[in-house]
């Protein structure tokens, strides 16, 4: 999981693809789109055309295949529980309830695998609390410091036998190990605040406006969103094969 | 983490309530959540709910540190659900971070106790 994050990150800053030059905000606009229209879909037809297009994107974007079936599989087991729980009447119904969380897992990491997160958490901020805005922004920051803190961490407790230990004794092990990720996160966000009050923080992290910055690559988006409404109107009106 | 056979997911629910006061309880869950939305993991649409489920494990942790609050939530959760249903993998689960809780708070204790609320501070 810690790879997975560290290697998302990567692709949203270092991609070249045209998604990557498109504007956040389109891009949040169609992740809603794809999110609410799969909410919606009632025939598997549609469902299925909408998780076809969403791995078009992830394709597109370049998103390696490992991480898009990560992305595509993951909701799988929650998504059995639920049919399970709700005993659908015939396996359409059961794979649109396996497909809706599908569609809205790859367009999640098409979105954070093409925008870096100053870009993605800006307009968020605008509509968030002030501290829960600034708070999400510093803390994707810190995050992947903590997670490789927490890898050399593992590491280290592997090489010193944390397997051979009974299970009993291995978890608090691991919670004094992970004492030490604590610590850490702690001195590392104090030393932070305090080079924010020296360099004459307002109270307000400012994020960039590219999330804005509107370019011919936003056609693309817009296409896309225009595709995946006709798929809808065109796969969800009962007598169309 | 590894623990067993199989990778936990710990929400270190528990000390993040101790640590950070259950004022903040609300806006950590939610920064945490979205965070993992954003990245698959966990529903867009459940956002809200999740952040519901996880604040209200942080928000009872201090609670828990204090002997006395604790008798007064449990007795109001009892009275205000009625039952209180407990599965087992959800025991399961609640053992293994109360487990890995114990380590941290124990080393946080010896190394940091200024961190940790005093006796009384707990809620």
């Amino acid at each position: 999981v810690i790879n997975t994050f560290a290697r998302i990150d990567h692709l949203a800053s270092a991609g070249r693809t045209p998604w990557h030059r498109a504007s956040a905000l389109g891009k949040l606009l169609l992740t809603g789109l794809f999110v609410g229209l799969a909410v919606t879909a009632g025939r598997w037809e549609v469902a299925a055309g909408l998780c076809a297009t969403a791995l078009l994107l992830c394709a597109s974007a370049r998103v390696p295949a490992r991480l898009t079936l990560a992305a595509a599989t993951g909701p799988v087991l929650f998504s059995l529980v639920f049919v399970l729980a709700h005993a659908p009447s015939g396996w359409g119904a059961a794979a649109v309830l396996f497909l809706r969380p599908m569609i809205a897992s790859l367009v999640a990491v098409w979105l954070v695998a093409t925008t870096p997160y100053p870009d993605l958490f800006a307009p968020m901020s605008r509509v968030l609390p002030q501290p829960v805005g600034d708070g999400l922004f510093l803390t994707y920051r810190g995050v992947f410091t903590l997670f490789a803190r927490l890898e050399r961490m593992w590491a280290t407790l592997v090489l010193r036998g944390i397997h051979s230990r009974p299970l009993r004794g291995r978890l608090p092990a691991v919670g004094e190990a992970l004492g030490t990720v604590v610590l850490s996160g702690f001195d590392r966000s104090q030393r932070l605040y305090q080079t924010m009050q020296l360099r004459g923080h307002s109270g307000r992290v400012c994020g960039c406006r590219h999330w804005l910055d509107l370019g011919p690559a936003d056609l693309l988006t817009a296409l896309v969103a225009l595709w995946a409404v006709a798929v809808v109107l065109v796969l969800g009106t009962p007598g169309t094969p | 983490l590894p623990i067993t056979a199989f990778e936990y997911c710990m929400t270190l629910a528990g000390p993040v309530g101790v640590l950070v006061a259950p004022a903040a309880a609300f806006q950590v869950s939610f920064m945490v959540t979205l965070v993992l939305a954003l990245l698959g993991q966990g529903g867009f649409t459940v956002v809200g709910l999740n952040t519901l489920v996880l604040a209200l494990s942080v928000r009872l942790a201090p609670a828990t540190a204090d002997g006395h609050e604790m008798s007064h939530t449990v007795v109001g959760l009892m009275r205000g659900a009625g039952a209180l249903v407990v599965v087992p993998m959800l025991l399961l689960a609640v053992a293994v971070e109360a487990l890995l809780g114990a380590g941290l708070g124990g080393f946080l204790a010896r190394v940091r106790p200024d961190l940790l609320p005093r006796t009384g501070e707990g809620a």
